[in-house]
């Protein structure tokens, strides 16, 4: 067989040789981070690929380098402008160039980074998830939890290690005005890939006692500027949307919001932010407090000053009314006295009149009566006369008498009796026949 | 209702009540003192939830400190 055949390093080399002369000196191009590691050395190595449209499957990969020298301004460069650290999973705009190694095969070299790329990239992807939050009806819910008045029991969520928490538990337990407050630390990973599940499971632990706990509060120790990105991850977001405590948000970051502050009912900019507006609202409580009473004396003070006005009004009206009625009284007496006076004499006239008429009409009727009764005893002794029957007999009369009665029916008497007949004068007695 | 359960914001709102009540002329004297009474009470319970350590609240937390351990 008289194939003649080369050695792979020399096909390789040749490989090499074409790709040198063929290959543009450096594209611009557009990927997504798979993976990447820094080692001791500062060379960071990198696997870039690029997933189908479906966002899953991925049609294109290759490895990376960013040798140490150009990586230790590149890292700086991107973190400053974008406030976040190369982490798998970011889509980036870099400058490579093409490297073809007998032993290492195929690989990119990154000369230079666009971070605006980024920008935009993370940009976008914020507002998409911040669209999906607002589809899911969550977006608002944290922000319209009831923050209380006097948030004295705080959960706080913040890594160990950071000097964060250190401070913010001191400016709140040492403040100046002696407010009482109760802090718990839920120690959380503030920063990388593994931050998102670690902050949500802190959320979880707190979530048994939300019954206990006013208030969350997500603060970061100063300084760390980079990676803020692990902020915007939709499902930590969609966690403290439906958290039933209100949270604060105090992150160590002045531009611009992460999505954990857009939905966080209310975002401070440092732990220090946070520690201040909690003691301002014991302030306002405690102001309210100092009003309230305030009032409640100025009422009460009114209120008994009013009614000791009225009192005081009442006596002094009392006087004069007294005075008033006593004098109506007495007027009123004094005029009845004259009336009486006048009406008793008047009365007593009347009577007098009365009893004169009364004596005269007396007399005149005693008069009158005696002379009736003259009249009538002089009719009877006149009918008496007249009825007399000695009278009678002196007209010629006689009465009859039987055994002493008066005979009216000659019946009453048989023949042979002996009868009296009494006249005028004296008397005959006979018997009958 | 017993003084010691009531929240901050009910405690203010009681009070609010009793401002109310006050204010609209409502209250006789006698009852006045009663009730300003009862608002000093209230005013109390809330300054001290600003100042004052609550055995309750540090009982809670410790058991949590046990949970978690």
């Amino acid at each position: 067989m008289d194939i003649k055949a080369l050695t792979l390093y020399e096909v390789l080399g040749q490989v090499k040789t074409v790709l040198k002369n063929n290959a543009p000196p450096a594209w611009w191009i557009v990927a997504e981070i798979g993976e990447l590691k820094v080692n001791y050395s500062g060379h960071c190595y990198l696997e870039l690929i690029e997933k189908d449209d479906d966002g899953i499957s991925i049609r294109a990969k290759a490895r990376a380098t960013i040798w140490s020298s150009v990586f230790r301004m590149l890292k700086p460069y991107f973190e400053t402008t974008t406030n976040a650290t190369l982490v798998a999973g970011m889509k980036v705009m870099l400058k490579v160039s093409a490297e073809f190694h007998e032993l290492y095969g195929f690989s990119l070299n990154i000369t230079d980074i666009e971070p605006s790329f980024t920008l935009g990239e993370l940009a976008r992807q914020k507002q998409e998830i911040i669209r999906r939050l607002k589809a899911d009806g969550v977006f608002e819910m944290n922000k319209g939890l009831h923050l209380p008045e006097l948030p004295r029991k705080i959960a706080v969520i913040s890594s160990v290690t950071a000097a964060g928490y250190g401070d913010f538990h001191d400016q709140l337990t040492r403040n100046p005005f002696g407010y009482k407050f109760y802090l718990r630390l839920f120690p959380a990973a503030m920063q990388g890939k593994e931050a998102e599940a670690s902050i949500i499971e802190a959320l979880d632990s707190i979530y048994r006692y939300d019954d206990f706990f006013d208030v969350v509060v997500l603060i970061r120790g100063g300084g760390s500027q980079s990676d803020l990105n692990c902020f915007n991850s939709y499902w930590l977001a969609s966690h403290l949307c439906q958290f039933p405590l209100p949270v604060l948000t105090g992150i160590g970051h002045e531009q611009d919001e992460t999505i954990a502050d857009l939905v966080a009912h209310t975002r401070l900019k440092t732990p220090t932010a946070v520690a201040e507006f909690l003691i301002s609202r014991f302030q306002l409580a405690d102001e309210k407090i100092n009003e309230l009473s305030d009032n409640l004396i100025d009422a009460v003070t009114e209120k008994v000053s009013h009614e000791k006005e009225r009192l005081s009004r009442f006596t002094l009206q009392l006087k004069p009314a007294a005075r008033e009625m006593l004098n109506d009284a007495s007027g009123q007496l004094r005029l009845m006295q004259s009336g009486m006076a006048g009406s008793v004499k008047h009365l007593v006239l009347r009577q007098s009149t009365l009893l004169t008429s009364k004596a005269v009409r007396l007399q005149t009727q005693v008069r009158e009566n005696l002379s009736q009764r003259q009249h009538k005893i002089r009719l009877l002794e006149e009918k008496c006369n007249y009825l007399d029957p000695f009278t009678i007999l002196k007209r010629g009369y006689s009465i009859t008498y039987y055994q002493g009665k008066a005979l009216k029916n000659s019946i009453d008497i048989a023949s042979g009796e002996p009868i009296e007949t009494r006249l005028a004068e004296g008397f005959i007695k006979s018997k009958t026949i | 209702m017993s003084k010691t359960n009531l929240t901050y914001s009910e405690a203010i709102a009681a009070i609010d009540e009793i401002m109310h009540q006050i204010e609209t002329g409502e209250l006789d004297v006698d009852e006045l003192a009663l009730k300003v009474k009862q608002a000093g009470e209230l005013l109390k319970l809330c300054k001290t939830k600003l100042f004052n350590t609550e055995k309750e609240i540090e009982k809670v937390l410790k058991e949590m400190d046990n949970s978690e351990a």
